[in-house]
């Protein structure tokens, strides 16, 4: 599973951030950094729920 | 995972947060029953939160709301609302006189809107509680152009957010409430008072503590008259007065409801004495050990977390107590809020930024009883996962 994430819609919630810390953190102007962009099998549950959960839907899953 | 045969059926009832958290979770952890998902709503599942504002100010459709929230095939789906509970039977009735049995059942049926008496839904007096009645009022603030003059009935957290979203679109807006202090209850008294102030910076009228007498249409828009008989006129009306647990189905079934329509469950999100039945979201009503007290949340975050949780322990022999740091975000007026932990109406609120933020950012505590239990910060996502770790050092327990 790879992560993208649409740059144009997102906000910078961190939402993600505090759920996955692994994979996503805010540089220092504020902006979203993705880490990582394969999700390790046993963090796929996790990154659905960052995925469900972020309030620009920014967070995009697909089954690699 | 044990207990759970390969021929047995969980039902899961409703298809937003929590619901679909829970299939999730499910899928995932590969259940080797069946799983089933009952919900009316005929635009399947997607992110709700969404209708006051990116759908409503038309900068995300539908199909981007839907993505995070695809149901996986291995779901058979059910496109009719639940009408019923047996509980000896175990099975859930549907509107469609389908019959569903379940070994396993997770309520999470949401909310419904609040109503007005005698104010009927329908030509210019509307609501955003659906993408067909967004895409309707829609419709109509594309033919009136800019300027367009809406009435927003309710400032509480949807109210103000259609209100603001509507303001950022060009329309002139007027919000009324029969609440001083509209946003307190939602957000707490300090995002209440913030809000009035970026209404009226933005140029939103707002009448507090006036209800809408009377609210009628005709073919030049619509005429409300407030108790204290000021008439206001405007194209459009929405309201937006909040919701309600959507538990009418379960009313005469057995199960233990709340006076306020909340399905009454036990630490674990399991009906006491009935393992085989949980609830989640804005329905599920549980005693929180963090907080001393029951409560019933309705945030989108915690109707995740509880999904989540109600999955496990549905379907596992060790259920386990759930409780959460409460976390919820508004947008207004372009600013982002976030508050994580708890609050009382009577909690202090306190500056305790350090040094100076960008984008004026501000991090103010709730204090009770001389102790921080929860954190609103503005325009300071950059500070959310410390303070929700900070929030998490705080119980009643302890404190």
């Amino acid at each position: 599973m790879d992560i993208t994430v649409d740059m144009n819609l997102c906000q910078s919630f961190a939402i993600c951030v505090g759920l996955a810390p692994d994979y996503f953190e805010l540089d220092e102007n504020g902006d979203l950094v993705v880490l990582r962009k394969s999700v390790d099998p046993e963090d796929e549950d996790t990154l659905g729920e960052a995925a469900l959960i972020c309030p620009k839907q920014a967070i995009l899953l697909e089954e690699t | 995972m044990s207990g759970a045969g390969g021929h047995e059926r969980l039902v899961v009832v409703g298809a937003g947060a929590a619901g679909s958290r829970a299939l999730r979770a499910l899928v995932t952890q590969k259940y080797p029953g069946e799983l089933h998902l009952v919900s009316a709503e005929q635009d399947g599942p997607y992110y709700r939160p969404g209708l006051s504002k990116q759908l409503l100010s038309g900068s995300q459709d539908l199909a981007q709301l839907r993505r995070a929230l695809a149901v996986d095939p291995v779901v058979h789906r059910h496109d009719s609302a639940a009408v019923g509970l047996d509980l000896e039977a175990r099975l859930v009735r549907l509107e469609d006189g389908t019959e569903l049995a379940f070994d396993r059942l997770l309520i999470a049926s949401g909310s419904v809107p609040r109503t007005l008496p005698g104010i009927q839904v329908g030509g210019r007096i509307g609501s955003v509680d659906g993408p067909a009645k967004v895409a309707r009022f829609r419709d109509w603030l594309a033919g009136a152009g800019e300027g367009a003059e809406v009435l927003v009935v309710g400032a509480g957290l949807i109210g103000s957010e259609v209100a603001s979203t509507l303001n950022a679109a060009g329309a002139d807006v007027v919000v009324v409430d029969p609440s001083t202090t509209p946003l307190a209850r939602a957000l707490g008294s300090y995002v209440d008072t913030l809000s009035r102030d970026w209404h009226a910076e933005h140029g939103v009228r707002v009448e507090l503590g006036r209800l809408v007498a009377s609210l009628s249409q005709d073919e030049d828009g619509v005429e409300a008259i407030l108790d204290d008989g000021q008439v206001l006129r405007a194209g459009f009306a929405v309201l937006a007065i909040g919701v309600r647990p959507a538990t009418d189905w379960l009313l005469g079934s057995g199960l233990p409801l709340t006076a306020a329509g909340g399905v009454e469950v036990d630490e674990t999100l399991l009906v006491g004495g009935r393992p085989d039945i949980a609830a989640a979201g804005d329905v599920a009503d549980w005693p929180s050990a963090r907080l001393g007290r029951r409560a019933r949340v309705e945030h989108w975050a915690v109707a995740i977390e509880q999904g989540a949780a109600a999955a496990y322990n549905l379907t596992h022999d060790d259920p386990q107590p759930f409780d959460t740091v409460p976390m919820f975000w508004t947008e207004q007026h372009g600013r982002l809020v976030h508050f994580v932990g708890h609050r009382e109406p009577d909690s202090d609120w306190v500056d305790v930024t350090e040094g100076e933020l960008p984008r004026e950012g501000r991090v103010v505590a709730a204090v009770s009883d001389g102790v921080e239990t929860g954190y609103l910060l503005i325009q300071a996502p950059q500070l959310l996962r410390r303070y929700q770790q900070q929030a998490a050092q705080w119980s009643r327990v302890l404190s």
